[in-house]
């Protein structure tokens, strides 16, 4: 995998508010779920540094996703995010393979997860 | 601890969402920033292979989160895994369910998840390691 230079991240309160809500979390729930990071993975940014590991106009499908918690996020502190990619050729499609570590800012881990993703090439 | 005794083989009450309909798929699009067209376009679905629009992965996942938090609110969701077993289509049918699988303490227990459509096949299935308030 390559490991990618840490991404400082900032949780909205609003972010984390839409996102319980779309996923249909009981009204004023305000904990940041344990999925939340996957919307992180979104961000403009992110998204950018993510692509150059694609092929031109992939298309990914979810494959496999974990996350381990080792302690709640919290919105509105910073964090800091290393991710770790690679696309792997095997089988019939790729698979991108992304890392992830979630660190307060005393660099305490709070937070991994993986995801692998099947890349669809568009004919 | 609050709530009922934990027992290997206990089922947590399922999880029914009748129909996930594009509406609901595109508020979730917009709020997780998963604008892949896959999930929003019949003609970018059929590009890629599908046989239309997909209901997002990470929107199952999040039902499990969802089960699992309903279920037990004092309770701490330690890991959560998943595997996405087969697409689901917008507009289908999900039921979302769990089984304590194993005991590994007095306050903690391992599930096992599963997702399915209205035929009753599995979509994702998974894992999650919860632990409970004393």
């Amino acid at each position: 995998l390559t490991e990618l230079a840490p991404f400082e991240v900032t949780i909205a309160q609003s972010e984390v508010e839409d996102f319980s809500a779309a996923l249909g979390f009981a009204q004023g729930e305000t904990e940041v779920p344990m999925v939340f990071p996957i919307r992180l993975l979104t961000r403009p940014e992110i998204a950018a540094a993510i692509r150059v590991f694609m092929p031109r106009g992939a298309v990914l499908v979810h494959h496999s996703q974990s996350f381990t918690s080792h302690s709640t996020l919290r919105v509105n502190e910073a964090y800091r995010l290393v991710l770790a990619i690679d696309l792997v050729e095997e089988g019939r499609h790729p698979r991108l393979v992304i890392s992830g570590k979630i660190t307060g800012e005393d660099r305490r881990l709070l937070q991994e997860f993986a995801a692998t993703l099947v890349v669809l090439r568009q004919p | 601890m609050s709530g009922p005794r934990l027992q290997i083989g206990d089922s947590l009450e399922s999880l029914v969402l009748h129909a996930i309909g594009e509406d609901r798929v595109e508020r979730y699009a917009a709020a997780s920033g998963d604008e892949n067209p896959i999930h929003l376009s019949k003609t970018a679905a059929e590009a890629a292979g599908l046989p239309g629009p997909i209901v997002h992965g990470m929107f199952i996942m999040g039902q499990f989160e969802r089960l699992l938090r309903a279920w037990r609110p004092d309770g701490r969701i330690e890991s959560l895994s998943t595997r996405f077993l087969q697409p689901l289509a917008v507009g289908e049918f999900l039921e979302v369910g769990a089984r304590i699988v194993s005991l590994p303490s007095e306050n903690s227990c391992r599930l096992r998840l599963s997702a399915r459509n209205s035929a009753g096949q599995v979509v994702a299935m998974g894992e999650a390691a919860v632990t409970l308030e004393r």
